[in-house]
């Protein structure tokens, strides 16, 4: 018991995915799913966790055939040394750029709604050196602390959830079998910018130590995080409409602002957005450990602590490089696609490799 | 060991160096309670705001006449715009005006006749607008509105916000939040509707409805125009009137609810026809003459006379709201939610207008109150 | 070059050093009776409380008696020893030795020396040497008589229903207490010296069969590898046994009662009895048991499960409040309700500091108060509470100095600091808000909850002996985090917590189901 090593139970790896697929993917989701899908939008957020199943699905089959080795380590194995580097390479920028991209929106967000005066630099100071106490903590650290906020915040997201349905307008989701075109799946295709935050399943699945339980655990998770997701953006097409939910910047924090608890609350968004925030935060430390532990695998290097503190600062530069809301939101416009083909293909592909070229444990390991 | 004091000397310094640029007192916080716009004298836009005096909203105290003293008074300025306008309202005030707090808002029909669209941009863009406040028109001078001391020494947007929260004044006053105004004016399968307040005897009172087309106000209905309307959106608790026929007299019913069921029906040349079907039910709150007992046929005939009441109410408002060109009532939603694909290529206003109500009305007595 | 001295190990020694003791060196006794009292008195410095008393048979020295009369009984000495020895000479011709004296003697604890270190170690330790001419060996025999405190409710942790009996500072009382309360033949104690100069007792106790044995190991280890001049109370063994000593959280609980102790022991944990502390430690110690009381025990499951959700709720409240008050009054007052924000801000108009300033000063001042009231006696405490508490709160309120909403914040949050059941966490939590104070004040609520995110990640890396700090909550053990924020009945507690891995989940013995007769 009290020998150290790093290992975490399928409880903890619950509470972390939830975390950061609810977390990321709430940010944008209304938007985002109103904006290519239309009044039937909320349809994406269903269709892309059926997308995102068999990325799990084959995240825990690697699991089986390489044991302990993240995807950083059995890429090269696949691939050959130099193409299983580079592409390890790649999926970490990209883990990396995600990080800044949801740090960066709230930081925006949080410094637009609630500190207008403070500037950005001194807001992202705070988020990143928040965000980067607890991916320092490791993986363990992460996950307990995902495990003590889940409750409280699962009964915070549902509270707000269903609060937030005040004003809702059927008519406004009709027809809710709507065949337009090809609208339904590139809205898919879009949404599933919700499950990027699997990158982190990626890397810390070595570490559980209930492997069976591995596609339970992570299907569950996303399962239970896709729901509130698919229930806002429901409930936000259904208030605002398909055309209203565009108009906002942040449709999400609109929402629930209009939630209102009488004689207790003003409005309940602010407590939802703490909420959030903890989500949101626990998601991107997620990242950022996921970044500092593949580099560190990557480069050789024994601790991810030292990387995390060299990422930290390269992040922060990047973060506030981007110079407003609109090149950011342009930017996602082409992280979503981009990330789609990384996330959901390469995982494929390297499974179906290493299945032709027979790499890897064949039974189940001990 | 160092790693972690490095850590821990960036965390608190992190907390504490960075400053504080958003702290600023609640009392040095100039919050608006009701804001009102007007159509400016010389220049385009009045833009004003109501203020609570600093210190008046204490609980009363015994031997004190400070909760008799008037507790609001009223800033306004005139700009070229409405953030030339909010400028001037900061130039005048002695602390940030801080709008997180705004109960309601108060437009001139002379300036919802105008676009309101560059209003709404202007107003949603502030970070803590509250987005649940209701919308209001008013004929009068809104700045002299606000400046009154009601009866009950409440200032306007408390006044307000708590009128039109009462699930009675709901029939009168549809709740028309900002939000919604937002959506109807986004989404064009409805019109944006507002409650029309006037001052009565020193105190506020709702006086129908502000209906608009689009984004420019076109009209307003009445008082029993409003209940009508609130009849068609299920809002409940109304009150309703019936002449009786062959001059028998008045019956009178209270906490009306309806269930109405709205069906659009595209012929083959593309002619529109709404469908409204309405169940209403409510109590019996005063006959003219009295009854001892409302026996089984009185209560069919005072029944299909209120259902026929509802049924001519019902026209006279729809024919109202066509020739105004203006939907507040959402049957574009309902049109859109049936015909999607037509509905992108019809102008909705002009089908509106055009379209032939058909009405099916029926009322039940569920109540007699405490005599039979 | 400041920031150099800070960021840099000092080099100067640390505590856990071996520095030892040059007061005594182990040298062999000789049969030298005269001698061998010589040696032992000069080893000692010849304190003021040492008593020789010569035993003699008219002119032949039979034996020499050596005790510090400030630790020894002395009508027990008399009646124990000197007595039968006197009557043994008065009756026989023969000398004394040792196999005669452990015959002679009263006592039911009785030791033989053969070197003067461990003979002085003995004396200090409150133990009369019997010298004996012609023999290389000092008898010892135990006759405490020093002053201790009888035993008396618990100063920290009262309880409405439960145990009236509080730990003293004596180990030997304090074991026996354990030792009624837990009979079985598998608890184990073990003892141990630690301290250069102080030479304090430290009593370990667990299960045989149900502590898990890593810990038990590991603890042993630990206090192996203490290595002090003296150990003056508890806190000392706690400070240095603890897994982190960065953290302000204790990772080592201590109580004074003993039922928690045994309560403790029964779950698996490691008690830690020292001597001369009233607080017995116990590990490992996770955050949820700093929140438990016996009084949860004693109540029924419904009120058990509601004091406890009271703690909890005052816990967050006494840490988050001041903070979220500054953050909601002056970044964020978009949250609060229309009529508070209007009522407030009435209240605050024409105050003569910014908020953070008033509640940082009031807060102060009630910690002052606080302190001071620890020190004063008890009838003063009540007059000053009332003078110095409410007539000062009033008048600054009504002067204007600060504002009535301020001193409820204030006060609240120092009374629903006392809900928490231990000192030691409660005195933590203290820290923790000034923490989450300035953090608000610097951003709002996002500042909130950025230093909350902080704490949690900081508790959320602590360990106790190998058990997560936060557990039962992460990692997540379901049926003890429901147990954690109420109290299942017995009926349905027949495991033992798996929290601290002990050996046997299974508790002995069966409980019947509530519904049966």
């Amino acid at each position: 018991m009290l020998k150290e090593k790093t290992g975490i139970g399928p409880g903890l790896l619950f509470c972390l995915v939830f975390s950061s697929v609810f977390g990321f993917g709430v940010m944008n989701a209304p938007y985002i799913a109103a904006k290519y899908g239309g009044p039937n939008g909320y349809w994406g957020v269903i269709l892309a966790f059926f997308l995102a199943l068999p990325v799990m699905l084959i995240t825990v089959k690697m699991g089986k055939k390489f044991p302990n080795k993240s995807i950083i380590e059995y890429l090269p194995l696949i691939f050959g040394r130099f193409i299983g580097k580079t592409l390890g390479f790649i999926l970490l920028i990209l883990v990396l750029i995600t990080a800044v991209w949801g740090t960066r929106t709230i930081t925006d967000l949080f410094s637009e709604f609630f500190l207008p005066r403070t500037p950005v630099w001194a807001v992202t100071l705070m988020i990143i050196i928040t965000v980067g106490f607890v991916a320092h903590k490791g993986v363990e650290g992460i996950t307990r602390v995902a495990a003590f906020i889940f409750p409280v915040a699962l009964v915070f997201i549902f509270m707000a959830v269903t609060m937030s349905f005040q004003g809702f307008n059927i008519e406004r989701v009709q027809p809710v079998f709507l065949i337009d075109g090809l609208k339904i799946p590139y809205n898919t295709i879009q949404m599933f910018y919700c499950f990027f935050p699997l990158a982190t399943v990626f890397m810390i699945y070595p570490y559980l130590t209930e492997k069976q339980k591995g596609l339970k655990t992570v299907a569950g998770a996303a399962f239970l995080a896709i729901i509130p997701i698919f229930i806002m953006v429901f409930s936000a097409i259904g208030i605002y409409g398909d055309k209203g939910v565009l108009r906002y910047g942040w449709p999400m924090l609109q929402m629930t602002t209009q939630a209102k608890l009488p004689y207790i609350f003003q409005s309940f968004g602010l407590f939802f957005a703490v909420t959030w925030y903890s989500q949101i935060a626990l998601s991107l430390a997620g990242l950022y450990y996921t970044s500092a532990q593949g580099f560190s695998e990557l480069i050789g290097a024994s601790n991810y602590k030292w990387l995390l503190l060299v990422l930290l600062p390269v992040s922060y530069v990047l973060v506030l490089l981007v110079p407003g809301l609109i090149e950011l939101r342009n930017i996602f416009n082409y992280l979503r696609i981009i990330g789609f083909g990384i996330i959901f293909t390469w995982p494929l592909i390297t499974w179906l490799i290493s299945l032709i070229i027979k790499t890897g444990e064949l039974k189940h390991a001990s | 060991m160092h790693l972690k004091k490095w850590l821990i000397a960036i965390l608190v310094l992190s907390m504490i160096l960075p400053g504080c640029w958003d702290i600023e007192e609640l009392s040095s916080r100039s919050m608006p309670n009701v804001l009102f716009l007007d159509k400016g004298n010389s220049e385009k836009v009045k833009f004003g705001a109501v203020f609570f005096v600093p210190g008046s909203l204490l609980p009363p105290v015994v031997g004190t006449t400070q909760q008799f003293e008037k507790r609001n008074f009223v800033i306004s300025v005139e700009g070229k715009d409405l953030t030339d306008g909010w400028n001037n309202l900061r130039a005048v005030t002695t602390s940030s005006v801080f709008f997180g707090q705004l109960r309601a808002i108060v437009i001139s029909d002379e300036f919802a006749r105008m676009n309101i669209d560059n209003f709404l941009d202007f107003v949603g863009r502030f970070p803590r607008m509250p987005l649940n406040i209701p919308v209001l028109v008013t004929k009068s001078d809104p700045e002299k509105l606000m400046d009154i001391k009601n009866k009950l020494n409440i200032i306007p947007g408390n006044y307000i916000s708590l009128q039109l929260e009462s699930p009675y004044a709901k029939p009168q006053a549809i709740p028309g939040s900002l939000w919604e105004v937002f959506a109807a004016v986004d989404n064009k399968t409805f019109d944006p509707f507002m409650p029309l307040i006037e001052e009565y005897k020193e105190n506020y009172r709702i006086a129908g409805m502000a209906v608009f087309s689009g984004s420019r106000m076109v009209g307003t209905i009445s008082v029993e125009e409003t209940e009508t309307a609130a009849l068609i959106k299920e809002i409940p608790n109304s009150l309703l009137t019936v002449k009786l026929a062959d001059n028998q007299g008045l019956a009178s019913f209270r906490d009306i609810s309806s269930s109405t069921k709205v069906t659009p029906k595209l012929d083959n040349n593309g002619i529109l026809t709404l469908r409204i079907q309405m169940n209403v039910k409510g109590g019996v709150s005063e006959l003219i003459p009295r009854k001892q007992t409302i026996t089984l046929q009185d209560k069919q005939r005072l029944e299909s006379e209120a259902a026929a009441s509802i049924k001519k109410r019902i026209g006279k408002l729809m024919s109202n709201l066509q020739s105004q060109g203006s939907d507040p009532l959402g049957f574009g939603e309902k049109f859109k939610s049936v015909y999607p694909q037509v509905w992108k290529t019809v102008n909705w206003h002009q089908t509106y207008q055009s379209a032939k109500i058909d009405i099916d009305t029926r009322f039940t007595i569920d109540q007699t109150g405490m005599f039979r | 070059m400041f920031f150099d001295k800070f960021f840099k190990s000092s080099k100067k020694v640390r505590p856990n050093e071996k520095v030892r003791s040059t007061a005594l060196r182990r040298k062999n006794l000789s049969a030298d009776m005269n001698k061998n009292t010589v040696q032992i008195k000069r080893s000692i410095g010849n304190p003021a409380d040492l008593v020789i008393r010569n035993i003699n048979d008219e002119d032949k020295p039979m034996m020499v008696l050596m005790y510090l009369h400030s630790l020894v009984d002395i009508n027990q000495l008399g009646s124990q020893v000197i007595e039968p020895v006197n009557g043994y000479i008065n009756t026989s011709k023969h000398g004394i030795n040792p196999g005669i004296l452990q015959r002679l003697l009263k006592s039911s604890e009785i030791m033989e020396y053969n070197d003067i270190h461990s003979a002085a170690e003995g004396l200090l330790n409150g133990q009369t040497l019997i010298v004996l001419p012609d023999s290389e060996k000092i008898t010892a025999v135990s006759i405490p008589g020093f002053v201790k405190r009888p035993i008396e409710d618990s100063v920290t942790e009262k309880v409405i229903r439960g145990s009236r009996e509080g730990f003293t500072e004596t180990a030997a009382d304090n074991l026996s207490l354990i030792r009624r309360w837990i009979k079985d033949p598998n608890l184990r104690v073990e003892s141990k010296i630690i301290g250069e100069r102080t030479k304090t007792n430290v009593y370990t106790l667990y299960l045989n069969d149900v502590a898990n044995p890593d810990v038990v190991k590991e603890l042993r280890k630990r206090l192996e590898q203490i290595k002090i001049d003296g150990i003056v109370d508890s806190g000392y063994i706690s400070e240095l046994i603890t897994d982190s000593r960065v953290t302000f959280f204790p990772l080592v609980q201590d109580t004074e009662r003993p039922d928690k102790v045994a309560a403790a022991i029964l779950e698996g944990r490691v008690a830690i009895l020292v001597d001369k502390s009233p607080f017995a430690l116990i590990v490992p110690a996770t955050s949820n048991e700093f929140y438990q009381t016996p009084e949860d025990f004693s109540f029924n499951y419904w009120i058990g499960t509601f004091l406890r959700l009271i703690r909890f709720i005052g816990t967050a409240t006494s840490i988050y409040l001041p903070a979220l008050y500054l953050a909601v009054v002056t970044v964020n007052p978009e949250l609060m309700p229309p009529y508070l924000v209007q009522l407030i801000a009435s209240g605050r108009s024409h105050m003569p500091f910014p908020l953070v300033i008033e509640l940082g000063i009031t807060l102060l001042i009630f910690e002052i108060f606080r302190e001071a009231s620890v020190r004063l006696p008890g009838n003063i405490n009540v007059i000053l509470g009332i003078g110095g508490g409410i007539v000062m709160g009033q008048g600054a309120i009504q002067a204007g100095m600060v504002g009535g909403v301020t001193v409820i914040v204030v006060v609240f949050t120092a009374l629903a600091s006392f809900s928490t059941a231990n000192p030691s966490k409660e005195q933590a939590w203290r820290l923790a808000r000034y923490f989450l104070l300035f953090a608000a004040g610097a951003f709002g609520l996002l500042g909130l909850a950025s230093a909350g995110l902080i704490i949690l990640a900081h508790m959320g890396s602590l360990k106790s002996f190998g058990v997560s700090y936060l557990e039962p909550f992460a990692p997540p053990l379901t049926v003890d985090s429901v147990d954690a924020f109420g109290r299942l009945p017995w009926w349905a507690s027949f495991r033992r917590p798996p929290t601290y891995r002990p050996q046997q989940e299974d508790r002995l013995g069966t409980t019947e189901g509530e519904d049966e007769a």
